[in-house]
């Protein structure tokens, strides 16, 4: 075969793999939104969540029930992240062994996660932007909406970590929490995976908080540090050893 | 065997038909912890075969298996296995809150299957187990025998040529059991390599050859194959 030819063969050969792991990340992110829609009582607590914590503050101090909003939501689509996990354990191995990549069902669960969360999140931005009148609009947003990213991330880490769900829940409640007991500037925010839009939260509120133009970076390098732990150690978890012989085989 | 020895011309050794093998298990041994599950166990299976894996809870049945399919390790000895695997769990490794048609549209994925392609392989594949075709129920609301089918549908949705069936016939009623059996020997003969996990020692004529696991057997002297 020529050179062209071959460089042909190749963009035409990645061009397929690519495609087929858009198609199996989407189905996969569809199989984990279907679940997620049949846990009504789950969802309604996830929804809930967020809300009891900020309306509870909200009567204290106006300022500070945002910052309770952004970590009841960081709470919740945590821990939604962490049980989508665990409910599919046992199946994901099977999934694997049929053929899919670990990859393309993170993938899939995180992009679907994050659109729910994301969708959580402009609502709760809306609802707090009307009752608390916050100093920065765009700060409240920004929170919001760097909230989901962050937070599945976290959950999934913990989940690949920890397998486990109490173990698991209490960690995310542990790492989550901690940050109420922190004041803006305090240095252990640098070592908590939600301190972005926390930050962008104690801004809204109208404190000063430090760091706040390095948010998105912050929460751009959580995401991709706490992605690279959930994906390795997933990955490793649930790993197929293919037999010899096996690994030939197409499809196997 | 002698009188058909004499009566049938002998063959070279490239005529004969050989046995095609799928699946070779080599002195393979297995720890947790302390405990010894599996010690220099081996076994073959060829197409067109159906093995029985026979012996007492906890000897290392079900993780012989799970080493065969990949899915743990071996701490010792080889498996060489050739062809696409359908794997089948004891306990059925399903997603809880999908239905039948669903899991067919998520796992005829991983085999490049179209969701359409997916669920009408598997309703074939259901219909013949006595699954309700297109019942919408989720999986965790199924009877125990009725996710018993599903799992094992979705075992053979590749059109898998090695079949490893974990007790595969748990919960069924007596009919589909029967009619499991029955499967096992189409499956046969559609040139399938089958190692089946089984307590049903009355039906273990239905298969080639059985390999027992027994307490004392998880050395490889003592594992044997008795022809049927």
């Amino acid at each position: 075969m020529s050179g062209p030819a071959r460089r042909r063969g190749r963009v035409a050969g990645s061009s397929q793999s690519v495609s087929a792991f858009v198609r199996r990340a989407v189905i996969a992110a569809e199989m984990q939104g279907r679940q997620l829609m049949r846990r009504r009582l789950a969802l309604a607590i996830l929804v809930g969540l967020p809300v009891v914590l900020y309306v509870s503050m909200l009567s204290q101090s106006q300022e500070q029930a945002i910052q309770f909003g952004a970590l009841g939501m960081s709470w919740s689509i945590a821990c939604a992240a962490l049980f989508a996990v665990l409910a599919a354990r046992e199946a994901e191995q099977r999934l694997l062994l049929c053929g899919f990549r670990a990859a393309e069902l993170m993938v899939g669960r995180f992009l679907l996660l994050v659109c729910g969360g994301i969708l959580l999140a402009l609502l709760a931005a809306l609802a707090m932007t009307l009752a608390s009148d916050p100093v920065s609009e765009a700060a409240l947003l920004g929170s919001c909406l760097l909230v989901p990213p962050v937070a599945v991330s976290l959950g999934l880490a913990v989940a690949a970590v920890l397998p486990q769900d109490l173990e698991g829940t209490l960690v995310i409640i542990g790492l989550v929490g901690i940050q109420l007991t922190l004041s803006a500037g305090a240095w252990l925010n640098v070592l908590l995976p939600m301190d972005g839009p926390i930050q962008l939260a104690y801004r809204a509120g109208g404190f000063t908080a430090s760091r706040v133009r390095w948010t998105l970076v912050d929460a751009v390098v959580w995401v991709l540090i706490l992605m690279t732990v959930a994906s390795v150690s997933w990955s490793l978890r649930v790993r197929v050893r293919r037999p010899a012989a096996a690994a030939q085989a197409e499809g196997v | 065997m002698a009188g058909i020895a004499t009566a049938a011309p002998a063959l070279s050794l490239s005529e004969r038909s050989l046995p095609e093998t799928r699946l070779s298990v080599s002195g393979v041994a297995k720890r947790f912890g302390p405990k010894r599950v599996l010690e220099g166990v081996s076994l073959t299976v060829d197409a067109g075969e159906a093995v029985a894996l026979v012996g007492e809870n906890g000897c290392g049945k079900t993780t012989l298996l799970r080493i065969c399919a990949g899915l743990i390790p071996a701490d010792a000895g080889t498996v060489w296995l050739t062809g696409r695997i359908g794997y089948c769990p004891q306990e059925p490794g399903l997603l809880d809150l999908l239905s039948a048609d669903e899991h067919l549209a998520f796992f005829g994925a991983a085999f490049g299957m179209s969701r359409r392609q997916a669920v009408v392989t598997g309703r074939g594949i259901l219909a013949d187990l006595d699954f309700p075709i297109g019942d919408p129920t989720v999986a965790k609301a199924l009877s125990g025998g009725t996710r018993q089918k599903l799992n094992l549908a979705l075992a053979l949705l590749g059109e898998p040529q090695v079949l490893l069936l974990d007790e595969p016939y748990q919960g069924f009623d007596s009919g589909s059991y029967v009619n499991f059996w029955d499967h096992v020997a189409a499956w046969k003969s559609a040139g399938r390599a089958i190692l089946v996990v089984t307590h049903m020692l009355a039906e273990l004529s239905r298969v080639d050859r059985v390999v027992d696991l027994g307490r004392s057997s998880r050395t490889a002297s003592l594992v044997r194959e008795v022809a049927s």
